[in-house]
């Protein structure tokens, strides 16, 4: 029988055209993102309690305990698949905790801009075969996701000439991770600022300014965009690290929308890594909210503008590498289930768990958001999975949490 | 355990029963009256026995669904339940979760649910979501006729054994109940800036036409004996005067089967001072006439809902209409597209008003209940929790007159609804949500009551307001669970319905191919395997696969 394929789980892309690590050595040229991954899972270790080795049973035990006690407790990090977020909102349920992605700053300034201005947007296949133009925006994505140009522009592409594809920059100086056979060219915004610029284009394609008021540079990308075919824009939000970035986010999908009345755009906001699509997709299909959430008396709401202060216990699930511990969180007990190379250092209780994709086999959404892929396991696990985990912590609980 | 429910109205049009009788399961069967006592009797005078209701066109898992809930999170709420069901905390209106649209179908007697628009590319989300839909039974519909594989099949003139092998490997790689196509190639078309796309237009880039994608489609689902014949989304959704796509889209599969879904969102004529008319007496007309069609209807109701269509064109064209003001659109993947506009119905909106008018007249106006389906399109219609109110008003003529005094008075001058003497009968009602759409899928041992069906049941108290008697039954069994017991530790959880035709496995020697030219994802990874179908998506779950009879 044939090994089986391996869907790489370290960014949101979810590559499955790449060999396993663990068998073939291949990945540090093959993606900086893939071996930086892969390299943060592979330490080794046991459950813990109070920085003492202990059986799992025991961790468990005393994870469990943890959540009894809690008043306001926290699942939080959520770097895992389908499985672990179904089996981490369960347990958010049982115990009235609030629930949320450690990337949760960046999925929000997409998600505040459809949540007032709607979207258009495309997938991996659909950019790659279509798109003519495609405009970065506001940050050299590459550095996340170091295969996207290659996905995009590699292969020849079915429904438009290869040569005719162009790649414009925007607010970005250039991409470490260029594609092959196409230039990169730096839009000369004339000095004005990302907003401002978006703004400017939006009144050029709409003809509410003449052209020729706009700076020379933003004027022409306004004129390629709108005789383009399939137009692509490209950022991700980690990168629009910046206050108001979600109003520009929605600057740009009102942009789209303008396009979409003579011609076709569609943008490909890139995420997915650690998880974030994963949990706020199955948040979103269980409860309608995403992240973050709360349960509370029986009830399950959003709770887009969280107040963290009040924590008292942090249930930090990791079994992806890529997240950042939180800062507030510094002080607040923490319980964690993950992979044991992700732990956090002043966890009180540590449980490990299998990889998806590495160890066990887990569904991970990529990250055009369409796209589910199964990630079968690769090689033996020491550990369950994080799914198994929980609801072994949930078994536990004495009913009321 | 074997349980008696007794001298309940026993309402079975599959098996010709509408009386007081005794009805007797166990084992999660109905079974012929033993000789023995049963462990368990309920008192059922004064009740309505029916077998567990069946919505064979609901939108509940999946992609767009699952955007439609992002993108409203002013939708949601809460959702209060019995404490003493260990159910979940939920909420949910029109774009309904999963967990909620699970609790609220069984607490309306329903038992199975099929999502009707699966993109393959989505297919695995679509069963990971249903998996978290508690309660019901479920199945899915995978979405073809705008991907690119079909559409390049046809325009190299492919047999129609090849079709016929794509289309079974699709039921199969994507686990799915049957096959749907929506607005024929016009989702692709859109992808290539088309706007308009009608029945016999020729495709921007394959040059293919509808017609020819809806023969192939309805062939194929026929020539592998897949029970559900073609489910059919038409060209030309929504548009003033489609009414002449719909009638020329039920003859252009040339008698063989064909299920017109949402058909009042597709039977509008352009006559009057608005040129938008009622189009229900040639639709009604036609389904009386060609029996090979079968239909449901797509009911509106008035208020706040949300639209969640594969149509992405039809979408585009209505988003200036969204209420709140903020649309979705997505293209996806060589496979499909999809559109979410929320959407408020109004009642003194002319157009609005003449919809409502239109479902109803296409109702009452088709003659046989075996092909009518009744669904709301949940939600791009209304929520499917006003179906009880929809029942009431076909069984209540002055209920429904009632209702039609408030409308925009142009739409009440453009509607022959008053006229409409009918009233369905508890059979009819049957007929309509559980025995015909059983029927219309080939689920043998569901929406009956007869010994060795399911013990799916709905047990309603009669009322005389009918939308009282269906929102709330006095009890619910679902087949796996045989105790009496109102109250468990954990709900009965769905199993899933299949189709898996037989094919020649030569057609993934192309689809590899294109696979590599096409996709972004690898075919080696690409189908869903039973056991991730069922230990993965569906948290272990039954599968129940249907047989195919070749014609």
């Amino acid at each position: 029988m044939n090994a089986p394929h391996f869907v790489c789980p370290f960014c949101g892309l979810l590559c499955d055209d790449l060999p396993f690590p663990g068998t073939s050595g291949l990945l540090q040229t093959a993606c900086p993102k893939a071996a930086e991954g892969w390299a943060a899972i592979r330490a080794t270790g046991d459950a813990r309690v109070d920085g003492v080795a202990v059986a799992e049973a025991a961790a468990v035990r005393a994870a469990s305990a943890a959540l009894a006690k809690a008043r306001r407790p926290l699942i939080g990090g959520l770097a895992g698949d389908v499985q672990m977020m179904r089996a981490a909102l369960a347990l958010a349920d049982r115990c009235g905790a609030r629930v949320v992605h450690a990337n949760q700053a960046a999925a929000q300034r997409n998600l505040f801009a459809l949540q007032s201005r709607g979207a258009v947007a495309t997938t991996l296949a659909e950019a790659r075969q279509r798109a003519d133009l495609v405009v970065v925006v506001g940050g050299d994505v590459t550095r996340r996701f170091p295969r996207i140009m290659e996905r995009l522009f590699a292969p020849a592409p079915v429904f438009v000439d290869a040569a005719q594809r162009r790649l414009a920059l925007l607010g970005v100086d250039a991409l470490e991770y260029a594609p092959a056979g196409v230039s990169a060219e730096r839009v000369d915004c004339g000095g004005l600022d990302l907003f401002d610029a978006v703004g400017a284009l939006r009144a050029c394609c709409e003809d509410r300014i003449d052209a020729r008021m706009a700076p020379a540079g933003l004027a022409a990308l306004a004129e390629r965009m709108q005789s383009c075919r399939y137009g692509l824009l490209l950022w991700a939000a980690g990168d629009l690290d910046f206050a108001g970035a979600d109003l520009l986010v929605e600057q740009l999908q009102q942009l789209l929308q303008d396009l979409n009345r003579e011609t076709r755009w569609a943008a490909l906001p890139l995420a997915g890594s650690g998880g974030d699509l994963t949990a706020n997709a199955v948040a979103a299909w269980q409860t309608g909210f995403a992240l973050p959430l709360e349960f509370r008396d029986g009830e399950v709401a959003g709770d887009a503008f969280p107040d963290y202060s009040d924590v008292d216990l942090l249930l930090w699930l990791a079994v992806l590498p890529g997240l950042t511990f939180p800062d507030w969180a510094r002080d607040v007990p923490v319980v964690a289930i993950g992979a044991p190379g992700l732990a956090p250092p002043g966890a009180r209780v540590f449980i490990p768990a299998a990889v998806p994709g590495v160890e066990a086999a887990g569904h991970l959404v990529r990250t055009d958001g369409v796209v589910t892929l199964y990630a079968p396991a690769q090689t033996a696990s020491a550990h369950p999975a994080a799914a198994t985990q929980l609801e072994r912590i949930a078994a536990a609980l004495e009913p009321p949490c | 355990m074997l349980t008696r429910l007794k001298r309940g109205r026993v309402v079975d049009p599959a098996n010709g029963v509408d009386a007081v009788a005794d009805l007797w399961f166990e084992d999660g069967r109905i079974v012929s009256p033993p000789a023995g006592a049963a462990a368990c009797e309920i008192d059922c005078t004064g009740m309505v026995l029916m077998a567990g209701g069946i919505d064979l066109h609901t939108h509940i898992g999946g992609g767009k669904v699952n955007i439609a809930r992002t993108l409203l999170p002013e939708d949601h709420v809460p959702l209060h339940l019995a404490a003493d069901m260990a159910l979940r905390s939920a909420c949910g209106h029109a774009a309904m979760p999963t967990l909620a649209a699970g609790y609220r179908y069984a607490q309306m007697g329903y038992t199975a649910c099929f999502e009707p628009a699966m993109l393959p590319t989505n297919a695995r989300q679509a069963h990971l979501e249903m998996g978290d839909t508690p309660i019901v039974d479920h199945g899915a519909y995978a979405l073809l006729g705008s991907d690119d594989f079909l559409l390049r099949q046809l325009a190299a003139d492919a047999p129609q054994a090849k079709i016929n092998d794509y289309v079974a490997w699709t039921l199969a790689a994507t686990q799915a109940m049957g096959i749907k196509v929506v607005n024929p190639g016009g989702i692709s078309a859109f992808k290539f800036n088309c706007r308009a796309f009608d029945l016999d237009d020729a495709h921007p880039h394959y040059g293919v036409t509808p017609r020819r994608i809806l023969q192939a489609l309805a062939r194929a689902v026929a020539e592998l004996g897949v029970p559900h014949p073609l489910h059919v989304h038409a060209s030309n959704l929504g548009a003033a005067g489609n009414l002449a796509t719909t009638l020329a889209t039920m003859e252009a599969v040339e008698g063989l089967p064909l299920h017109l879904t949402h058909v009042q969102f597709h039977s509008y004529g352009t006559e009057g001072e608005f040129k938008f008319s009622s189009g229900a007496a040639q639709v009604a007309e036609a389904v009386n006439r060609l029996r090979h069609v079968s239909i449901d209807i797509g009911q509106i109701l008035f208020g706040q809902t949300v639209t969640c269509s594969g149509d992405s064109m039809a979408q585009h064209r209505n988003a200036d209409l969204a209420a709140p003001r903020k649309t979705v659109l997505m293209d996806i993947e060589c496979d499909a597209g999809c559109g979410v506009v929320p959407f408020r119905y109004r009642d003194q909106s002319y157009v609005n008003a003449l919809q409502w008018a239109i479902g109803l007249e296409l109702f009452l106006l088709v003659e046989d209940p075996w092909r009518i389906v009744l669904t709301t399109d949940h939600p791009n219609g209304a929520p499917f929790t006003s179906y009880p109110h929809l029942i009431r008003l076909l069984c209540d003529k002055g209920f429904r007159d009632e209702q039609f005094a408030r409308l925009h008075p142009a739409a009440q001058a453009m509607s022959i609804l008053p006229s409409l003497k009918r009233e369905y009968s508890l059979t009819e009602i049957a007929v309509v949500t559980r025995a015909a759409p059983a029927r219309l899928l080939g689920m043998a041992g569901r929406g009956h009551l007869g010994a060795g069906a399911a013990a799916d049941i709905a047990i309603y108290r009669e009322q005389a307001d009918r939308e009282a008697m269906f929102a709330a039954p006095a009890w619910v069994f679902r087949t796996e669970r045989s105790s009496c017991a109102r109250a468990a530790s954990r709900p009965p959880r769905g199993a899933t319905h299949v189709v898996r035709p037989e094919y020649d496995r030569a057609i993934e020697r192309d689809l590899a191919a294109h696979f590599d030219s096409h996709m972004t994802q690898s075919f080696a990874g690409f189908a869903i395997g039973e056991a991730e179908l069922c230990e993965a998506c569906n948290h272990g779950g039954r599968l129940h696969v249907h047989s195919c009879h070749t014609r």
